[in-house]
C-alpha cells in the first residue's frame, strides 16, 4: 500500500513535469513567431500540435487522479479490482462514445467517490486510509482534490453550459478551502485546541 | 477632463517619486556593503525596514496618483457630454508591476530572522537585485503610467477636433479599454495574487538553493513554508483569471497562448514540487524536489518576462 502511494505520487510528479516541459517547448516556439501569429494559420497548426502533445499526459494525469481517489476507501486486492472496474468502464464508454466522454465519466465517478470520502472524513470513519493523520489535513486534501475534479469536469463537460461558471465557483471554493486546510492543518488544530481550552476554563 | 490637474499630479509623482527611488537605491547599496561586513551585518534588518518604508511611501504616492486620475480624468462622451466612466486603474500595471513585486519581497524579508551569514547575505543580494532591476528597467516614477498617458494624450487630441466621427474612432476603443481592462474587477484580483505568489516564491527559491547546497532540513522546511502561501495565491490567482479569460476571449483560441503555457508550467511545476516533497526522505527525492523547486522558480521568471517578450494575448507590446 505504501509503495502504491509512492508510485502514484512519483507518477504524478513525472507526468506534471513532462507537461511542464511541453509547455516550455510551446512557449519557446511561440516566442519565435511574429506578434500577429495568433491570427494566422500557423497558430491553428500550433494549437493542434499542442493538443496532440499534451493530451496523452492530461489523460494519464486524469487516470492517476482516478486511481488516487479509491485508495482512500479500499486497500490491496479490493483497490486493484475497483480501479480495474473503473478504468474498464471508462474505456468501454470511450469506445462506444468518445475518449472525452470516457474521461468525463471517470471524473464523474471520481467526484462521487471523493464526496463519500469527505462525508466519511467528517464523521470520523476509521475505514479511510490517509498517509498522514489530522482532521484538517485529511479534509483539506479531500476538498482540494474534489475541487480539482469538479474544475476538470466543468472545463471538459460544461464548457458552454449556463451553469459552467457556477460549477467553476464551487470548484474554486473547494480548492481554496482545501489548500488552506491541508497546508495549515497544524495551525488550525492548535487554534481549535486553544479555543476548547478557553471554553473549558470559562465553564 | 481636467487635464491640467492630471498633468500636475503626474509631475508631482515624478518629482517626489524619483528621490524616493534614489533613496531606495542608496539604501540597497548600503545593504550590499553591510552584507559583507561581519560586524555590520546585524544592521541588515534595519536597512531592509528602511527600504520597505521608502518603497511603501512610493507605493502610497502611486495610489494617490491613481486616485487623481479617477477624480480628474472622467471619460466624457463627446456628443452629449454625458459620463462614459471613470478610470479606476489598479496599482500594479505597466512599470508598477516590478515595483509591487519588489515592495512585497522587501516586506516578507522583514519576517525572516536568521543568524546564518550566508543566508542573510543571499537574501540581501536578492533584494538588491530586485531594486536594481526596478530602478533601471521598471521605475514607475520615471514616466508614470506611460502607456496610459499616451492613450489620454490621443483622447485629448481627438477631443480638440471638431469632427465627431474622428473623435469616436479614438473614443470607442478608449471606452472598451476602460471597461474591459482598466476597470475590470479581475485586474484588481488576478495580478496582485500572482505577485504575492511570485514574491513568496523568491524566498522559497533561495531556501531551495540552500536546501540543496547545505543539505539543510531547516531550509527545506522554510522553502516549503514560503511555497505554501505562494501556491495558494498562485492557484487562486490563476483560477480567478479563468472566468475573465472565458468572458474576454470567448470563441478565441487562448488556451495554448504562450503566456498561458508558461503560467500553467509554473503551476504544474509547483504542484509537482509539493507532491514530490511528501516523500522527500526517500532515496533521490531530496535532489528531485530541489530541482523541481528551482524549475518552478525559473517558471516564475519566465512568466514575468513572457509578458514583455512573447507575442500573444497577454503581451504588453502586442
Amino acid at each position: 500500500m505504501k509503495h502504491l502511494n509512492f508510485i502514484l505520487i512519483l507518477l504524478t510528479v513525472i507526468i506534471l513535469s513532462i507537461i511542464g516541459i511541453i509547455f516550455i517547448i510551446g512557449t519557446i516556439y511561440g516566442s519565435l513567431q511574429t506578434p500577429s501569429w495568433e491570427n494566422s494559420a500557423i497558430y491553428e497548426v500550433y494549437l493542434d500540435r499542442m493538443n496532440v502533445a499534451v493530451m496523452p499526459f492530461v489523460v494519464s494525469l486524469l487516470v492517476v487522479l482516478g486511481i488516487c481517489i479509491p485508495k482512500r476507501l479500499f486497500t490491496g486486492f479490493a483497490l486493484l479490482k475497483i480501479n480495474g472496474v473503473l478504468l474498464g468502464a471508462a474505456l468501454i464508454v470511450s469506445i462506444f462514445t468518445t475518449a472525452k466522454t470516457g474521461l468525463i465519466f471517470l471524473l464523474f465517478i471520481a467526484s462521487i467517490l471523493q464526496l463519500i470520502v469527505i462525508v466519511l472524513t467528517i464523521v470520523g470513519s476509521k475505514r479511510l486510509k490517509f498517509e498522514r493523520p489530522g482532521f484538517f489535513l485529511q479534509i483539506g486534501s479531500a476538498l482540494l482534490h474534489l475541487g480539482l475534479i469538479v474544475f476538470l469536469f466543468d472545463f471538459m463537460a460544461l464548457g458552454d453550459h449556463p451553469d459552467h461558471l457556477l460549477f467553476f465557483w464551487i470548484a474554486t471554493t473547494f480548492i481554496g478551502i482545501g489548500m488552506a486546510f491541508s497546508f495549515y492543518s497544524q495551525e488550525l488544530s492548535k487554534a481549535l485546541r486553544k479555543d476548547e481550552k478557553k471554553e473549558l476554563i470559562i465553564s | 477632463m481636467d487635464l491640467n490637474r492630471y498633468l500636475t499630479a503626474r509631475d508631482l509623482v515624478t518629482n517626489i517619486g524619483q528621490p524616493i527611488m534614489l533613496l531606495v537605491v542608496i539604501l540597497s547599496a548600503l545593504l550590499l556593503i553591510v552584507s559583507f561586513q561581519k560586524n555590520l551585518r546585524s544592521y541588515s534588518r534595519h536597512i531592509i525596514l528602511g527600504i520597505s518604508l521608502f518603497l511603501g511611501s512610493g507605493y502610497a504616492l502611486l495610489i494617490w496618483f491613481h486616485y487623481q486620475i479617477y477624480k480628474f480624468l472622467p471619460l466624457i462622451y463627446p456628443q452629449d457630454g454625458s459620463l462614459a466612466g471613470r478610470y479606476a486603474i489598479p496599482v500594479w500595471i505597466e512599470d508598477e508591476k516590478l515595483f509591487f513585486w519588489t515592495f512585497l519581497t522587501s516586506i516578507w524579508l522583514l519576517f525572516i530572522k536568521t543568524k546564518k551569514a550566508s543566508y542573510q547575505i543571499t537574501l540581501n543580494v536578492v533584494i538588491v537585485i530586485f531594486i536594481f532591476l526596478t530602478a533601471t528597467t521598471s521605475n514607475p516614477f520615471f514616466s508614470p503610467l506611460k502607456d496610459f498617458h499616451r492613450e489620454i494624450g490621443s483622447i485629448y487630441q481627438a477631443l480638440s477636433l471638431s469632427n465627431v466621427s474622428v473623435q469616436m474612432q479614438i473614443f470607442g476603443p478608449a471606452i472598451g479599454r476602460l471597461q474591459g481592462f482598466y476597470n475590470s474587477t479581475y485586474m484588481w484580483i488576478h495580478p496582485p495574487l500572482l505577485f504575492i505568489a511570485y514574491s513568496t516564491f523568491v524566498i522559497s527559491f533561495v531556501n531551495v538553493i540552500f536546501m540543496l547546497v547545505k543539505k539543510s532540513a531547516s531550509h527545506e522546511k522554510a522553502a516549503y513554508n514560503w511555497a505554501k502561501p505562494g501556491y495558494i495565491a498562485l492557484t487562486l490567482g490563476l483560477l480567478l483569471g479563468y472566468p475573465w479569460a472565458f468572458d474576454a476571449w470567448k470563441g478565441q483560441p487562448w488556451w495554448f497562448s504562450p503566456k498561458i503555457n508558461v503560467t500553467l508550467m509554473m503551476w504544474v511545476l509547483y504542484t509537482a514540487y509539493l507532491h514530490s516533497r511528501i516523500y522527500i526522505h526517500k532515496k533521490g527525492m531530496w535532489v528531485t524536489t530541489g530541482i523541481i523547486g528551482i524549475l518552478g522558480f525559473v517558471g516564475v521568471v519566465a512568466t514575468y518576462l513572457s509578458t514583455y517578450v512573447l507575442p500573444g494575448i497577454h503581451s504588453v507590446g502586442g
